[in-house]
């Protein structure tokens, strides 16, 4: 990682890899007006073979892609909002992380998922958290979620063609009581009781609209948030890990639990054996 | 995959559009209302990428809202359509807005003033404007959208008539929806259809495929 930020590596041997060999001339990037490059001999190269469709298709050969695969799901029923997602990160085959953090607390009463782009998801998340709490103090009152969703897609607007991969759910209780918006890279911005996102998606999709009705209870909507996940992860070689539950009140959001996908896996195998016997 | 149909019946133009929302093979939303009132007598059909229906549409109805509080009048349908022409064809070299339209507009054919009070005379007209992404603008008296046009359009020609009342209209809409049901690949769900004549602009059918009532609207 030093390499990218154009600190001089102290590992430059040839040896290890001829990409990552310093550049004399670029040895760091402490000014502002130039743009930090990875410091390789061809950095150029170097970007267009490991990184993402920046640059249309010209890059399939690339060796690091962004950490992609996801399943992320949440729903608005009679007691509030249920999100629910998996927490596995991949690069290609390669499972890069199994701990991710995949719903985005942006404030006490707004929640983001992350599904696409790691990195854009996270910064956009990050930077949208700016922009409510400047709205807060601009205006002495919470920020809608319609408004906010609605911010972070003008963003995407702004960024459209540019390479960003972002599926988002902002979700969050507000003067209006209960919200969920869909926002994506392509600036789509989308207002419905029910999401899923993701590569794992339509598999949640299977389970969430056979089972879901507006009149759960806040224990039978917990139980479907967390099913659909686990089917998701059970199918979907890019999906799995811990499952991630938060339940959003009046009162703002509340983590319901974090659950290894495995023990699901195990209990609702149990449950099915029960149910024969 | 969007689906625009639009025809000018006596008095007022029917708009009719699919209501989903898809991105690759997942459908996202079916209940998404694609025709938009611009003005009191005045809405636009969209067909294109989510975003880009909401930024037109929107930019276009603030605009002629302050056109309005400008001017004390709001512009005719053929001045509406010639402005939204001209923001498409504005944009087309700096990123453009990428979606495909259809314009439907009420106006009133004779204005008189008695005492100081305009009155209206006749079912006035409805006039429907083709406008694409490109700028390309023409006044039609039927037309579509999309992927529906392959197999709408015959029907159209062949049902289509000066002097239709607003029931054949719909009746003409509802064998378009029948031929699509049919023939088209895509399910596209429930149809929204929206009417505009000299009550202004109303619903028929909502997005969620509820039925207004016709004798209302």
């Amino acid at each position: 990682m030093a390499n990218f930020l154009g600190t001089a590596p102290t590992i430059g041997s040839s040896l290890l890899d001829s990409h990552l060999t310093p550049r004399p001339s670029f040895t760091s990037c402490t000014d502002p007006s130039k743009f930090l490059v990875p410091n390789v001999t061809d950095p150029a190269f170097y970007c267009r073979t490991n990184f993402a469709s920046a640059s249309g298709d010209k890059d399939k050969e690339q060796v690091v892609k962004f950490a992609k695969g996801t399943t992320t799901l949440a729903f608005k029923f009679n007691e509030g909002i249920i999100v629910s997602v998996d927490s596995r990160s991949t690069m290609g085959a390669y499972i890069a992380s199994q701990t991710v953090k995949k719903i985005i607390e942006i404030n006490p009463f707004l929640l983001g998922t992350m599904a696409g782009g790691a990195a854009d998801c996270s910064f956009w998340e990050r930077n949208l958290g700016m922009q409510c709490r400047l709205y807060e103090l601009r205006n002495k009152k919470r920020i809608s979620v319609a408004s906010a969703s609605k911010l972070l897609a003008n963003t995407m607007n702004s960024y459209r063609g540019y390479g960003l991969s972002m599926g988002t759910m902002v979700t969050g209780w507000d003067e209006t009581g209960p919200q969920l918006y869909y926002v994506d890279n392509d600036a789509t911005r989308l207002h419905d009781n029910l999401f899923s996102v993701g590569s794992g998606s339509t598999y949640a999709y299977g389970v969430l609209d056979t089972y879901y009705r507006p009149d759960l209870t806040i224990d039978e909507a917990i139980d479907l948030g967390k099913r659909a996940i686990y089917h998701a992860t059970h199918r979907d070689a890019y999906s799995g890990g811990i499952n991630n539950l938060y339940h959003v009140k009046e009162t703002g959001w509340e983590k319901i639990h974090a659950i290894d996908v495995n023990e699901l896996h195990y209990e609702f195998a149990d449950e099915k054996n029960e149910m024969v016997a | 995959m969007d689906s625009i149909i639009g025809l000018r019946y006596n008095g007022g133009v029917l708009l009719a559009s699919d209501t989903n929302n898809a991105r690759s093979i997942l459908v996202y939303q079916h209940d998404i209302d694609k025709i938009s009132q611009l003005t009191p007598h005045s809405m636009i059909g969209l067909s294109g990428p989510n975003c880009d229906l909401v930024n037109f549409s929107e930019f276009v109805e603030k605009n002629l809202t302050m056109y309005r509080l400008k001017n004390g009048d709001t512009l005719s349908t053929s001045g509406i359509a010639n402005y939204c022409r001209s923001e498409l064809a504005t944009a087309l070299r700096k990123g453009p807005f990428q979606v495909n339209t259809l314009l439907g507009g009420w106006d009133a054919e004779t204005k008189k003033t008695v005492n100081g009070v305009e009155k209206v005379d006749g079912p006035g007209v409805g006039s429907l404007y083709y406008i694409d992404y490109m700028g390309t603008m023409s006044p039609v008296n039927y037309g579509c959208q999309g992927y529906c046009s392959n197999f709408v359009l015959s029907v159209l020609d062949r049902e289509w008539h000066e002097g239709l009342s607003k029931e054949e209209a719909l009746e003409i809409i509802s064998h378009c929806e029948q031929v699509l049901k049919k023939r088209f690949l895509v399910d596209q769900g429930v149809f929204g259809v929206k009417k505009v004549d000299k009550e202004g602009v109303g619903v028929v059918r909502d997005c969620k495929g509820n039925l207004e009532n016709l004798a209302a609207a």
